[in-house]
């Protein structure tokens, strides 16, 4: 099969983007990637989202935002797995660039949350998980990562320090991020005595509401030898729907699924990993990501973190420009907002946020709902 | 306020013996297709949950109210609302039973009530 590398990359910041509509803001993120790969014109185009149908009333993303870009012609897809939409987006665009269908792709994923009320916006993010239980609980989306939050505290005895120490890192790491929505310093403290959203979840412990977008151009046979970040890598995974129904509700098969498969594609180990992006939703599915997907044993990622292993300078820098909770989490962008970061870390790009450690491979985890769905992607820089 | 408590009705898989508490076509164990309804126990143990104060849109009025999961006497894991919000900490032992189940809604309590 064919290589494929990211030749180019471009977002918006992330924020709330009520005066721009979500055409806007895809094809402003689309046409930097573009500017920044260096070509003329596209073969293909993968969008991710989530909620325009809800949000927007507008379906068919594929030809509209197509149209909009001004590649009428061109085979456009939309893909939609929540919040691992974006991530799910661009193993479609590998998978039709490896294959030898296609030559130049723009992958791109946009979400606009800003339109909705609250109550609407935590009804559409439901959808993520099956109707039938919604419709007979009324949970919501936080609700059901606040059950893993308690179950996950209770059965290794941690205490929410534990947990919020992962979201005062991430802010640590958005203050320096550009395009991160929240670029303001927090405390544990702060954590500890934000509002409580679902028991025992608490704001901080939460990722905002956000808007934006991200793209990024893939291209066939290049790779470092062009200066390129190649995607060695692309897994996508599932489990078990439903939160409640799995046997170990604390295990992230999909994740774990689909970095064990990623690893066999790249033929690396997980040691060989310089740095990851997890999907941070809530600070308790961030570190649950990073032991199910195996960098940690159960329990232990809460340690990691406390120790600084997990920061810039640490040996295994997470979340390097604040994750969701920080750089922030427009739904069906966040998979490419996570690969464009990679992309900087890689190529020496990451300014402040650079990880100290020489940066060779980084892997980033999508998800959807809690780990029904996972995109891994493992990026090699071009120095490797 | 007298409760409505309608069987739990579940599907169970004639093959491997699987049992769910959601609509299932399929035995997500073993593949089969041969399913038949089942009356499920009333009793089990609450193993997590949480109290919604920020309601999706169709639930809106209700909040606060509480949703757990509880794992059925027969193993059949179940998401159901859970009586009242003041809860202490479930630690896995928790014995919950049946309180109403009517109009779409399942609702267990405490042993205890």
């Amino acid at each position: 099969m064919r290589k494929v590398a990211i030749t180019g990359i471009g977002y918006t910041e992330v924020g709330k983007h009520r005066d721009r509509t979500l055409e806007d803001l895809f094809v402003d993120a689309s046409r930097r990637a573009i500017a920044n790969a260096g070509v003329d014109s596209l073969d293909g185009l993968y969008v991710g989202n989530m909620l325009s149908v809800f949000s927007g009333n507008q379906g068919h993303l594929a030809p509209y935002l197509a149209t909009k870009l001004g590649f009428p012609g061109v085979h456009a897809v939309s893909i939609e797995s929540a919040c691992a939409s974006g991530g799910v987006a661009l193993a479609q665009g590998v998978m039709a660039i490896k294959s030898g269908l296609l030559d130049v792709v723009l992958v791109g994923g946009v979400e606009k949350m800003s339109g909705m009320k609250t109550v609407d916006a935590t009804w559409g993010l439901t959808f993520a998980e099956d109707l039938e239980h919604v419709k007979r609980t009324g949970v919501s989306f936080a609700g059901l990562n606040a059950m893993l939050a308690r179950l996950y505290m209770k059965t290794h005895g941690l205490r929410h320090e534990d947990i919020a120490r992962f979201s005062v890192q991430c802010h640590k790491n958005g203050l320096t991020a550009d395009h991160a929505q929240l670029k303001k310093r927090i405390t544990v403290e702060d954590a500890l005595s934000s509002p409580v959203v679902a028991d025992p979840l608490r704001l901080f412990d939460a990722c905002p509401m956000s808007d934006g977008a991200a793209a990024v151009v893939l291209q066939a046979d290049f790779d470092g030898t062009d200066g390129s970040a190649e995607i060695v890598a692309s897994s996508v995974a599932t489990q078990t729907m439903s939160l409640h129904e799995r046997k170990d509700m604390l295990r992230f098969k999909a994740s774990q699924r689909a970095v064990e498969r990623a690893q066999a594609q790249a033929g690396i180990t997980l040691e060989e990993i310089d740095f990851v992006e997890v999907h941070d939703a809530f600070n308790v599915t961030g570190l649950l990501s990073l032991e199910s997907m195996g960098f940690y044993s159960p329990g232990k990622s809460t340690y990691a973190v406390k120790k600084g292993e997990t920061s810039l300078d640490g040996t295994l820098p997470v979340n390097t420009f604040g994750g969701l909770k920080a750089r922030g989490h427009p739904v069906g962008a966040t998979g490419l907002y996570q690969a464009c970061e990679a992309v900087l870390q890689l190529k020496g790009e990451a300014g402040s946020n650079q990880i100290r450690r020489s940066a060779s491979y980084g892997m980033v985890q999508n998800v959807g709902a809690v780990d029904s769905t996972s995109a891994v992607h493992i990026l090699r820089g071009p120095g490797t | 306020m007298e409760e409505i408590v309608a069987p739990l009705l579940g599907t169970e898989c004639g093959s491997c013996g699987t049992r769910f508490s959601s609509s299932t076509p399929v035995c997500r164990s073993c593949g089969s297709d041969s399913l038949t309804q089942v009356e499920l126990p009333d009793t089990g143990r609450l193993i997590t949950y949480t109290v919604i104060r920020y309601p999706p849109a169709p639930f809106i009025g209700e909040e606060p109210y509480t949703v757990g999961v509880i794992e059925l006497d027969d193993g059949t894991r179940v998401l159901a609302n859970l009586r009242g919000t003041e809860w202490e900490d479930a630690d896995g032992e928790q014995r919950v039973v049946l309180h109403g189940n009517h109009n779409g809604r399942t609702v267990f309590r405490t042993f205890s009530e």
